[in-house]
């Protein structure tokens, strides 16, 4: 009886816990306005602003160093040539690429190598 | 222009019935393919679950190339990460392929296998080959694989690989540019190595179903005809096409 009972129990429980997510590695909430992708376990958020772009780099929810990385910013316009801008550590887990305009319709890849071991990280936005 | 047509057919029919009774002798097993290793692409070499050296066999590799999301080549190579060779590209890639030359294999009647041709070594032969690797690998389900310049035997699937394992995916082999009979595909080459293989019909198309809701390396096999046979009896291309099923939003 006792057993048939912790059965049910455990088939009820399993069932609830197939339906619940299981625990993320990093929230996808923008913490600045911007817009967010994920890459492996780093998130960066995308943010214009009246004077350029800044990316916050963030991994499993926690800020990571700018100055780890040597970033770029590649960008293909809705028309026209491709271009690439460096990004430069501010402070922080902030990057930003001065002056550089994002209009809609155009494809932005933050490119990120780490300066401990080379390894490299793309994310692409596709902006509105 | 039919005779053309014709003569090209008579020959992928005799190369698809070498490719049948060939087929039945086996040969080394391993094969290439990518896959990430600590959030970096990485070139495998091996077969199973073996994962073996591959920086050291980076000397046989003979193209490296890689294809953005507009089909157009982006700038590639491979960069030794410790143990590992990794895809280095300043962008991203939608597709990414790999070429080896392994080099002549003769296997003598005590069943010891030499790094040359059969005319170099002593005795009675069992085997002679000549091995060629290939790895094409989709960042995207939807990628578009182009036919790739160097790769005699190529695995493309026909249309979007499908989401969910256990799908149906039509796959066509490849050789050199042209549909061939004959090619055995394994639907998973990490997971299950040893699977009887599907055969490509003459359309060089066959179905399978996709086996993880993850990482999946298709491979195809097909052996053909010397083309040096005072060096070797048979070549042995072998192909993998690798893509990633998406796992639920964690």
């Amino acid at each position: 009886m006792k057993n048939s009972i912790l059965a049910s129990l455990l088939a009820a429980g399993l069932v609830i816990g197939a339906a619940s997510p299981a625990l993320a590695h990093g929230s996808m909430k923008p913490s600045h306005g911007g817009v967010v992708q994920m890459s492996g376990e780093i998130m960066a958020e995308l943010v214009r602003t009246p004077k350029g772009v800044d990316i916050y780099l963030t991994e499993e929810d926690e800020p990571i160093a700018a100055s780890g990385f040597d970033a770029k910013l590649i960008v293909t316009p809705a028309a026209g040539a491709k271009t690439t801008t460096a990004l430069k550590p501010v402070s922080g887990n902030k990057l930003t690429a001065a002056g550089l305009k994002l209009g809609a319709g155009s494809k932005a890849v933050v490119s990120l190598v780490s300066k401990k071991d080379a390894s490299k990280t793309f994310l692409t936005f596709a902006l509105k | 222009m039919k005779r053309k047509t014709k003569t090209l057919s008579s020959a992928l029919c005799g190369l698809a019935a070498f490719a049948a009774f060939a087929g039945s002798i086996p040969a080394q097993a391993h094969g290439i393919w990518f896959a990430q290793r600590a959030k970096q692409m990485a070139l495998i070499y091996g077969v199973g679950s073996d994962d073996l050296d591959a920086v050291s066999r980076l000397d046989k590799i003979t193209s490296i190339t890689g294809y953005d999301a507009d089909g157009q080549p982006v700038p590639t190579r491979f960069r030794t990460a410790g143990a590992i060779p990794v895809v280095d590209s300043d962008e991203p890639l939608a597709v990414i392929a790999a070429a080896m030359d392994y080099g002549m294999w003769t296997k003598d009647k005590t069943g010891k296998w030499h790094n040359k041709g059969k005319d170099e070594v002593p005795g009675e032969i069992e085997l002679s080959e000549h091995n060629f690797k290939y790895a094409v690998h989709m960042n995207a389900l939807d990628a578009k694989v182009p036919v790739i310049p160097g790769h005699a035997l190529q695995i493309v699937p026909m249309g979007p690989v499908p989401e969910a394992m256990g799908a149906p995916l039509m796959v066509k082999a490849l050789y050199k540019g042209q549909p061939v009979a004959g090619a055995q595909i394994l639907t998973e080459y990490v997971t299950d190595p040893d699977q009887v293989p599907a055969v490509t019909g003459a359309d060089g198309t066959t179905t399978i179903r996709i086996r993880n809701q993850g990482h999946n390396v298709v491979v195809g096999i097909l052996i053909t005809a010397s083309d040096a046979p005072t060096k070797y009896d048979r070549m042995e291309e072998r192909a993998t096409l690798s893509f990633v099923l998406p796992k639920l939003p964690e």
